[in-house]
């Protein structure tokens, strides 16, 4: 026999209650969108009407003359690959690193185990500084070479400590020492037990890595010159303050011809409105891949936390 | 047990591993401590072996501009550079000037080119670590940079003696302008650093336009000459409103506390010599009548303070005047809601397409710079066509002499037509297949000579930082003009524009000639822009400024939106100096005094 869904009747106040809510989270999330689809309606606006205050829902003056200028320049392209290329590999040498160490630290058998934690950690407080690190990579013979972008920020302590909790918690010793007894040996109780159990980890911190590597971009201005390893967030940086910046040069140049001035100044004007389109171009295969990995977001919030 | 032991063995390892690296950066550090402690007397030492030899390795060349090396020497030269570029600058080996200097100089040019957005970034680390290539290009260190890691620190060589034995056309140079020698030496009487020698542009300013509608529609036929006539010419704009603005959008004089900056014409009226095109900053040093000043700290500044007070509370500039943008107030300016405007131009804002057409651009005229009862001489501020910090030598360059002459050709009469426009069409001078070459031809119908420019203008304006940029200053050893060697070159020879004149066929010529007439008979040298400070007031200077310009302006802004009681401008005036502001006057000025005893 089939038996019926028991339905509970919701209360008068329950639903008083429900549609207030209701009503406050569609506020909330107008609030949070309402800044994105700005950035989207006056990325395809006449600059003019952004300028003035005319677009405020929709767009005025379509054009799409803003991803032109952004798109049609040629670094753009290599700026994604480079960008693709770092988060890449990049995130693949910073789990390769992490997982390890944090699976490591775990383990309270480990000697010297609190004094390398306080090491790590104070790193995470103090540091050389620019001039030291930049030095450093000098010395190393790194500077301007593709894989410098992949081996620095090899491990995030923070990172790391999210890690080493997950693997204290989450996985209970028992299951190592039954591994132990069997004759597994360290190598294999990491690779046969903590890696597979640790599958949610291990994508959320590399979700997070991945985004850290996408935005990269103060380490590509310190050590990297050549405009071919040049990441998309230093090309768009570029593109903008080159238009800004060359009509400043124009401006102050006595024997700059009104031409020049006058196109620089149409650039630089245009500039406005890219900073719109630049921002989606940056953001856009985050923004895109987003919805499928949302839930890993929410599970990382709070697998690093201590439980217990 | 072997695993145990393994993993002790590694963690030796690591441990090792650190320790050298510490131990190994800990003799680099001393090592550069050494050096830097030995500094001074490395350096006397090195002196004291320029002293006793004052001659070039016998490969360099100095009996012609080029080559730099000799060619039958057999040496091979290889000079590091950095050079700042824009992000349209092409790779070196594509950039005409790159290949042709390498060729022709008969050295290898190892050139790292910087984006302009990360120049300061790269300078500042360049400089702070120590790393410095042979040459720096474009760089644009500043007049504190040059102080520090050149007279402090000796990272910079001191190109005084290199130049005087193997720069000729620099000496030459340095000679005939002393203005120029004098904006390049630093306090310990040395330099540091090269640039480029532009044009003293006496109509490089901003000019107050009247719209001649709005003029005509409150009955007058010209422009105001005083301050006074001024005020009254916006109140009438803002009483009569000629041309039927809504109340509501009505602005007689546009413009922002920003680049725009109407309320600097003020300033020239009481009598500062300032430039509105660069747009002095309230806390900056300006020559006033008899005397020297940091502006917001001067007398005058309180009148200053009134008239501004006075415009604003009578509705003559925006009641958003600190808080609009340029966007804005182009906007207003194209828009027609407004009877003056501070620009450079008015075919800016048809650029911008704030306005439809030239049309527009022609409706405006071009203020002179005001008088008023607290001075009777209108002035504005040329435009200084010299800078500092474009081309430097490190101290540690093993070949300074060629470094130096690659900076001589810069300055040659050959040089400064090349680095400027490349080589022209038909010329003998190689083009490597990497462009056709410039050539003038003249328009049929208007009979306009004009330039065809080969496509790498574009990245030569970003690298035209150092010689002759000048078309008007004549070359020290033949009395030539750049301007005039370029026309000769291109086939016609006479035919250029002689400084002050325009060609009026063009709307270009025409705003040119407009500003330049109201402008340019009133043009004064005033303060320099640069002056150095060693390092220690270069520091005290900054932590000085910081105060006094944060003071000054938000008092400023407090004073003429009415926030601060527009009678207590002399208390204003008590606080700022001894915020600061008296400390400051005094060191700008001893600064002020040597740059005029360098001029000498």
């Amino acid at each position: 026999m089939k038996q019926k869904k028991s339905k509970i009747r919701s209360s008068r106040s329950d639903k008083i209650f429900d549609t207030i809510n209701v009503c406050l989270m569609i506020l909330v999330l107008l609030i949070m969108l309402y800044p994105l689809w700005f950035v989207l309606i006056a990325s395809f606006s006449d600059p003019n009407a952004v300028n003035m205050g005319k677009v405020t829902l929709y767009p005025v003056g379509f054009t799409t003359a803003s991803y032109i200028n952004v798109l049609g320049s040629d670094k753009i392209w290599s700026g994604y690959y480079n960008t693709i290329f770092n988060t890449l590999f990049g995130t693949a040498l910073n789990l390769a690193l992490t997982i390890p160490c944090g699976y490591v630290l775990s383990k309270k058998e480990l000697p010297g185990r609190g004094f390398l934690s306080i090491l790590f950690v104070i790193t995470m407080y103090f540091g050389g500084g620019m001039i030291p690190a930049y030095l450093n990579v000098y010395n190393l013979g790194l500077l301007d070479n593709r894989w410098t972008l992949v081996i620095l920020g090899g491990i995030s302590v923070y990172n790391m400590i999210i890690t080493r909790t997950y693997f204290q918690n989450s996985i209970p010793g028992e299951l190592y020492e039954s591994a132990t007894i069997d004759g597994a040996s360290h190598f294999r109780s990491f690779f046969q037990i903590a890696i597979p159990l640790a599958a949610p980890i291990i994508a959320v911190i590399a979700l997070y890595y991945a985004v850290g590597r996408w935005n990269e971009y103060y380490n590509a201005l310190i050590y990297v010159n050549k405009t071919e390893l040049m990441p998309l967030q230093i090309v768009l940086r570029n593109i903008l303050i080159n238009n800004q910046n060359l009509l400043d040069q124009l401006l102050a140049d006595p024997n700059a011809t009104e031409e020049q001035i006058s196109n620089q100044a149409r650039l630089a004007y245009m500039a406005e409105s890219m900073k719109y389109a630049i921002i989606y171009v940056a953001s856009l295969p985050m923004l895109l891949l987003y919805p499928f990995i949302q839930k890993y977001f929410v599970k990382g919030v709070m697998i690093g936390s201590l439980k217990g | 047990m072997v695993k145990k032991g393994l993993v002790l063995f590694l963690a030796l390892c690591m441990t090792l591993s650190l320790a050298a690296c510490a131990r190994s950066s800990d003799s680099e550090a001393s090592d550069a401590g050494n050096s830097s402690a030995n500094s001074d007397g490395s350096i006397a030492s090195q002196n004291s072996v320029v002293e006793e030899e004052t001659k070039a390795p016998d490969y360099v060349n100095l009996d012609s501009a080029l080559p730099f090396v000799k060619e039958d020497s057999g040496e091979k030269v290889t000079l590091s550079m950095y050079v700042a570029a824009q992000d349209a600058a092409k790779n070196v080996d594509d950039t005409w000037q790159w290949v042709y200097l390498q060729d022709q100089g008969n050295i290898t040019l190892d050139i790292t080119l910087i984006q302009w957005g990360a120049k300061e970034e790269k300078k500042n680390l360049a400089l702070s670590s120590g790393i410095i290539p042979d040459i720096m290009y474009n760089m644009q260190l500043s007049s504190t940079d040059i102080v520090n890691y050149g007279s402090s620190e000796h990272i910079l060589a001191d190109l005084t003696d290199l130049i005087a034995n193997y720069a000729p056309d620099i000496q030459a140079t340095l000679d005939q302008y002393p203005d120029f020698k004098s904006t390049l030496t630093t306090p310990d009487n040395a330099i540091y650093s090269l640039s480029g020698l532009g044009d003293d542009n006496a109509a490089a300013n901003y000019a107050m336009w009247v719209h001649s509608d709005w003029l005509s529609g409150i009955g007058m036929d010209k422009t105001p000459s005083t301050l006074d006539e001024f005020t009254d010419m916006l109140v009438q704009f803002k009483e009569k409103n000629p041309m039927q603005v809504e109340e509501d959008k009505l602005v007689p004089l546009a413009g922002y506390s920003g680049a725009d900056y109407p309320t600097a014409f003020i300033l020239q009226a009481l009598g500062f010599q300032i430039n509105t095109f660069r747009v002095e900053r309230i806390y900056d040093y300006a020559v006033v009548g008899d005397h020297c000043s940091i502006i917001c700290c001067d007398d005058l500044y309180a009148r200053y303070l009134e008239v501004a007070r006075d415009w604003y509370e009578k509705g003559l500039i925006s009641q958003d005047y600190f808080s609009i943008d340029w966007k804005t107030t182009r906007a207003q300016a194209g828009s027609g809601y407004c009877g003056a405007y501070a620009q450079f131009s008015m075919s800016t804002i048809v650029s911008n397409g704030f306005a439809g057409d030239d049309s527009f651009v022609e409706k405006w005229v071009a203020c002179s710079p005001l008088t008023s009862e607290w001075n009777d001489t209108p002035v504005a501020k040329s435009g200084s066509g010299n800078s500092i910090g474009n081309f430097t030598i490190s101290e540690d360059c093993s070949n300074k002499e060629v470094a130096i002459r690659f900076a001589n050709w810069f300055f040659t009469e050959e040089g400064a037509l090349l680095k400027k426009y490349g080589p022209a069409k038909g010329s003998d001078v190689d083009t490597y297949g990497l462009l056709d070459g410039w050539y003038m031809e003249k328009d049929e119908t208007t009979g306009e000579l004009k330039m065809q420019q080969n496509e790498q203008l574009a990245i030569y304006s970003g690298y035209e930082c150092l010689g002759y940029i000048a078309n008007y200053k004549p070359f020290p050893n033949t009395g030539n003009l750049l301007i005039a060697n370029q026309y000769k070159v291109a086939g016609y020879e006479g035919e250029y524009a002689k400084e002050g004149e325009f060609d009026l066929n063009t709307i270009t010529g025409r705003v040119n000639k407009q500003r330049y007439d109201a402008v340019a008979p009133y043009a004064v040298s005033g303060a320099p822009d640069i002056l150095y400070f060693d390092a220690d007031t270069a520091a005290r200077v900054s932590d000085l400024t910081s105060v006094v310009q944060t003071y000054a302006l938000s008092e400023t802004a407090k004073f003429i939106t009415g926030a601060r009681d527009i009678s207590e401008v002399e208390d204003y005036l008590r606080e700022v100096r001894a915020a600061g502001g008296d400390e400051l006057n005094e060191i700008y000025n001893k600064a002020y005094q040597e740059y005029l005893a360098n001029l000498k």
